[in-house]
């Protein structure tokens, strides 16, 4: 008996639990199996991706994260993974700036989750620092690009910040090759862009929150952007370390791909079905 | 004892045609007029509305409580399946009742029931929106499948397949004008298509509700009495 037989002949319970297996399965796959299917990457994530690559071994970044709810964080840990993973596999040395209430649980979490220091044998306060919330969004902005001790006398753990190797060489933000910043709104963006980009002719890029218009009506200092789900899949692709973001683009194309599948194998099945009049099990 | 004058008609047809008329009136005046007054009116209006909708979902949430507890009363008389899903709902009611009363002095604003509320929620609305997605699927696929191709059925499997293939990465990775020609098909076909129908509706029920005041649009009554 043939393939087209045997399933004319299943009842219709059957075929919709096998139908709905495949498509379950073909779902979750990618879940558990970062595939390697080609992803077109659009400019803004090159230019992301492209920025942090430019920067020389031992060049200063700067993560300015103005965020002030869990919510702007939740969610977004693979690709934070992917970001702060990229960083410190190139060897650049990273200031985690909390210009948010809540950044500095967000770096932590990044650090710890990701067993970032024990994957590459990093030194609190050589290779990274983490600062306490420093409060005034644009204010704490400029005052920290122009001093970054009189900006912040202590980090995270209330070690003096000029105490600290790496901020001996991180006087003000003409030290700083590459600024990376993430805003609850639209309007955060330009501060960065002042203070930062125009002030002192730096490089800037951003993701969350999906502002990707940022990067075309400021050519420079914005290099790229993470433009919503679909920029933070692309940058999970560039980098190789596939998250969430990555995992659900495969996975609705997938179910598309093995959807259209059936989809024709369908039309052929039915076709034989009432060309060769086999009998169909009544539904 | 039914009064005489309180007819089926009147408050079956004409008190309900003409409470809608007064609301689609002011509210119609309130979009164009800069009026105080009958900003204050739709005000209330929405008020109302909000009230009425409330005290509807409270009867509804009390219809359902009786009717679960009285086929919980019943036992085992009734069907086994009724019996220990009034269970579980009932069960389910008490369980947020208790946390939404767990914490008295913030009744109004209670986390932990919202965040346990959400994640039931959300839980449940995925799993359902996983069976609908999985078992619908088979659904169009059998539909589509067995269908003879006219015209119409031609159309709609080519859109269906294009907006598929919009959306698969390693199509539009080597055929990026799949993913040009869905969102042409989304932004101008559809949505052509979707404004015309709301227009027509628009104007259809427009011509409708006026033939319906000046009583020139028989309703279910006079097609009863007829």
């Amino acid at each position: 008996m043939g393939i087209v037989e045997t399933l004319s002949k299943m009842s219709t319970a059957n075929k919709m639990n096998a139908f709905a297996l495949i498509l379950i399965v073909a779902t979750a796959y990618p879940l558990w199996v970062t595939l390697s299917i080609p992803l077109t990457i659009t400019a803004i994530t090159r230019g992301f991706y492209d920025a942090i690559d430019q920067v020389p071994e031992g060049g200063v970044v700067v993560m300015g994260f103005m965020v002030n709810k869990f919510e702007q964080y939740k969610g977004k840990e693979d690709v934070c993974a992917a970001i702060w993973r990229s960083l410190h596999q190139r060897k650049l040395k990273v200031v985690n700036l909390s210009v948010g209430p809540v950044a500095q649980i967000f770096f932590e979490d990044i650090y710890k989750r990701n067993k970032l220091v024990e994957r590459y044998g990093l030194k609190y306060g050589e290779d990274y620092i983490i600062t306490p919330y420093i409060a005034g969004e644009e204010t704490a902005l400029a005052a920290f690009a122009k001093d970054t001790w009189s900006a912040c006398s202590t980090d995270l753990y209330g070690t003096p910040i000029s105490s600290l190797p790496l901020m001996q060489r991180v006087r003000s933000f003409n030290d700083v090759a590459l600024g990376w910043m993430a805003c609850y709104s639209a309007s955060n963006n330009d501060q960065f862009i002042r203070q930062w980009g125009w002030a002192y002719n730096k490089p800037l890029i951003m993701s969350f929150q999906g502002f990707g218009a940022v990067a075309y009506a400021y050519p420079f200092p914005m290099k790229g952007v993470l433009d919503g789900i679909r920029g933070e899949a692309e940058l999970e692709f560039l980098t190789g370390f596939g998250g969430a973001q990555l995992a659900q683009l495969q996975s609705q194309s997938l179910f598309g791909l093995v959807y259209l599948v059936l989809l024709a194998g369908g039309f052929v099945g039915y076709n034989l079905i009432r060309t060769r009049k086999i009998e169909v099990t009544k539904e | 004892m039914k009064s005489a004058g309180l007819t089926k008609r009147l408050y079956q047809r004409d008190i309900p045609i003409f409470i809608t008329s007064f609301v689609i009136a002011v509210l119609l005046i309130q979009y164009f007029v800069a009026f105080q007054p009958v900003d204050v009116v739709r005000g209330a209006i929405l008020s109302w509305a909000n009230i009425i909708s409330l005290m509807i979902w409270l009867f509804a949430s009390v219809v359902l409580i009786m009717v679960h507890t009285r086929r919980v009363s019943a036992g085992s008389k009734g069907s086994r399946r009724d019996y220990f899903e009034s269970i579980i709902i009932l069960g389910t009611f008490l369980f947020f009742v208790v946390i939404a009363l767990s914490d008295p002095a913030n009744l109004d604003r209670n986390y932990v029931y919202t965040l346990i509320y959400a994640q039931f929620a959300g839980d449940i609305f995925v799993a359902t929106e996983a069976v609908a997605v999985t078992h619908t699927a088979y659904n169009i696929w059998k539909r589509v499948c067995q269908s003879r191709f006219t015209p119409e059925i031609l159309v709609l499997v080519f859109v269906f397949i294009a907006m598929w293939l919009r959306d698969i990465i390693f199509v539009t990775f080597y055929v990026p004008q799949a993913k040009m020609f869905g969102d042409w098909l989304e932004a101008v076909p559809y949505l052509t298509v979707n404004r015309a129908i709301t227009l027509t509706t628009a104007i259809g029920t427009l011509i409708v509700a006026v033939r319906a005041l000046v009583g020139k649009e028989p309703g279910i009554i006079e097609m009863e009495l007829a």
